[in-house]
């Protein structure tokens, strides 16, 4: 093991931020695991003994990570809407 | 058995904290704290999640769901979760700002984007003041593990014990021994979660005959406040996560921001360890046993199903966990005082004065870890209710606008005194968490005072 390893990205450069970016990495994770669960706090309905909301939440460790894998691939993250500022 | 393998896992622990001095004995103030910036995904990775499974997370969850339950839930895994978005796009500019000020602490980001004293004195008193608590939760959630297992142990002795070990690690290698410990503790806590949800489903024969959770005679949804206070709070504690002082030490350990904003897209992956310790909480919610506190939950459903070997390596990652996050902790707070509260100081300096910090510290919550103060139980409360009013600070920094120090400190001081305030007076208008209002309000006072200024960068 050592500090760093064969996966890591060196690229300094500070990925920039665009609307689309913004609405599939914050906005729908925020709405999803939100709204998603208060709407089915709301009907107060269990499956096999656990409630709804909680399936739900435990579903949004996935969906949250789709998102984010979204928002990492959109074309703007990789081409045009890189931030090229170098930092020191 | 038991203890065999428990000592076997410390042992393994300083063994690895060894090696890590091995491969990069730490040079300067830099290195010892946050490795140059040297750090890849894997590192980078075990390090900044290692909250996810901290002792609080894995003794606190099921502790909630038992006795509040799944509004409990809502909040505790929606907070969690919600961060690592926040934090895709936070952390890496944070970094940026770490990378552009050679910052080792977040008040260095204060002291240099803004050219204030003040205010990093501000930022520190806002931070260092609500790690305090820290310490002694970990102690006090170490000595629920071992009362648990029937060991016949003084606590103050295990807890001093802790203490040298952790402080062992952090002169052996600064933060390289907890960040490549936190690979072994997070091994052992998967390994121990699983076997323990595994064991508590079929010792319920889960599926097959279990009460509905979410019915009303058994609190499903107790949480004081409504939807309001879960929304608010989950956003609030959301921010707070990712620009938590150790939170943001951390960051600025990782060679790339590329590196940061990839790992945010796998960390939730990494809760899929949580229904596991929904059905621990089920399990002893349904079984009839009665834990002597909340806390005891995660224990008890443990003791009652695991063998010995697996309630030693329970043991161990246990331990781990808490002193993983402990040197974390010790490490963001040691700069913060010799450092920022004390600048002036040559390099070398500021290490032994950081060191000495730390080991004042862990002396101090050794002597509180046997019994919570009830100081130390109100500044853990108030933890994010301090520390995200650094955000708008924060945010006014990464959008590289050059603006005086005055309406920052304005704002963070409205901030502080508004959610405290509201706080101590039990007031949550409109049903919101005070932390909340406070940081509005905080927001309002510095984009009140930024708006005069002209934008110069």
């Amino acid at each position: 093991m050592h500090d760093q390893d064969r996966h890591g990205d060196s690229t300094q450069a500070v990925p920039a931020i665009s609307l689309p970016a913004l609405l599939a990495g914050l906005v729908l994770p925020f709405c999803l695991v939100i709204g998603g669960g208060l709407a089915l706090q709301a009907q107060r309905m269990a499956v096999f003994g656990v409630p709804l909301e909680i399936i739900w939440m435990f579903a949004c460790f996935i969906l949250v990570p789709a998102c984010l894998t979204i928002c990492w691939n959109l074309p703007s993250h990789a081409r045009s809407g890189t931030d090229t500022k170098q930092v020191r | 058995m038991e203890v065999s393998i428990f000592l076997a896992v410390i042992t393994a622990s300083v063994l690895i904290a060894v090696y890590s001095r091995y491969r990069h004995a730490a040079r300067n103030a830099r290195d010892f704290f946050v490795a140059s910036g040297q750090f890849g995904a894997v590192l980078i990775f075990f390090l900044t999640i290692g909250e996810t499974y901290s002792i609080g997370s894995v003794l606190g969850f099921p502790a909630g769901i038992y006795t509040q339950g799944s509004g409990f839930g809502m909040w505790f895994l929606g907070y969690i979760l919600l961060s690592y978005p926040v934090g895709y796009f936070l952390n890496p500019r944070i970094w940026a700002l770490g990378q552009r000020y050679s910052c080792i602490t977040v008040a260095d980001i204060f002291r240099d984007h803004y050219a204030s004293r003040a205010l990093e004195i501000l930022v520190v008193l806002n931070t260092a003041l609500f790690l305090l608590p820290f310490g002694e939760m970990q102690f006090a959630g170490l000595m629920v593990v071992v009362r648990n297992l029937g060991w016949h142990i003084p606590g103050m002795m295990m807890t001093g014990l802790s203490a040298l070990l952790t402080l062992a690690w952090i002169l052996l290698s600064g933060i390289r021994a907890p960040a490549y410990v936190s690979i072994l503790k997070d091994v052992l806590m998967v390994v121990a979660i699983l076997l323990g949800g595994y064991a508590a489903m079929h010792a319920m024969h889960w599926p097959v005959g279990v009460p509905d959770f979410s019915s009303p005679d058994n609190g499903g949804h107790g949480l004081p406040g409504g939807n309001a206070f879960i929304v608010s709070t989950i956003i609030l504690q959301s921010i707070g996560l990712c620009i938590a002082p150790q939170t943001v030490a951390f960051l600025f350990t990782a060679k790339s921001p590329r590196t940061l904003q990839k790992n945010q897209i796998f960390m939730p992956l990494y809760m899929l360890m949580f229904p596991f310790l929904f059905m621990m909480a089920l399990y002893v919610r349904t079984s009839g046993a009665t834990p002597a506190s909340p806390n005891d939950v995660f224990m008890v459903a443990v003791c009652t199903t695991l063998p010995d070997w697996a309630r030693g390596l329970v043991a161990g990652g246990c331990a781990l966990s808490a002193l993983v996050i402990l040197a974390g902790v010790c490490l963001a707070l040691g700069p913060l005082v010799s450092r920022n509260l004390m600048p002036g100081h040559s390099d070398r300096a500021q290490k032994i004065g950081a060191q000495i910090t730390i080991a004042i510290y862990l002396v101090i919550s050794v002597m509180g870890g046997a019994s919570l103060s009830g100081l130390m139980v109100i500044l853990n409360n108030l933890y994010y209710i301090g520390v995200t009013q650094l955000a708008p600070g924060i945010i006014v920094a990464l959008l590289d606008r050059k603006v005086p120090a005055i309406p920052v400190i304005a704002g963070l001081l409205c901030g502080d005194l508004v959610g405290m305030g509201l706080f101590f007076l039990h007031i949550m208008p409109a049903g919101l968490n005070p932390g909340m209002i406070g940081l509005i309000i905080n927001a309002l006072v510095v984009w009140a005072g930024i708006s005069r200024t002209p934008r110069t960068a």
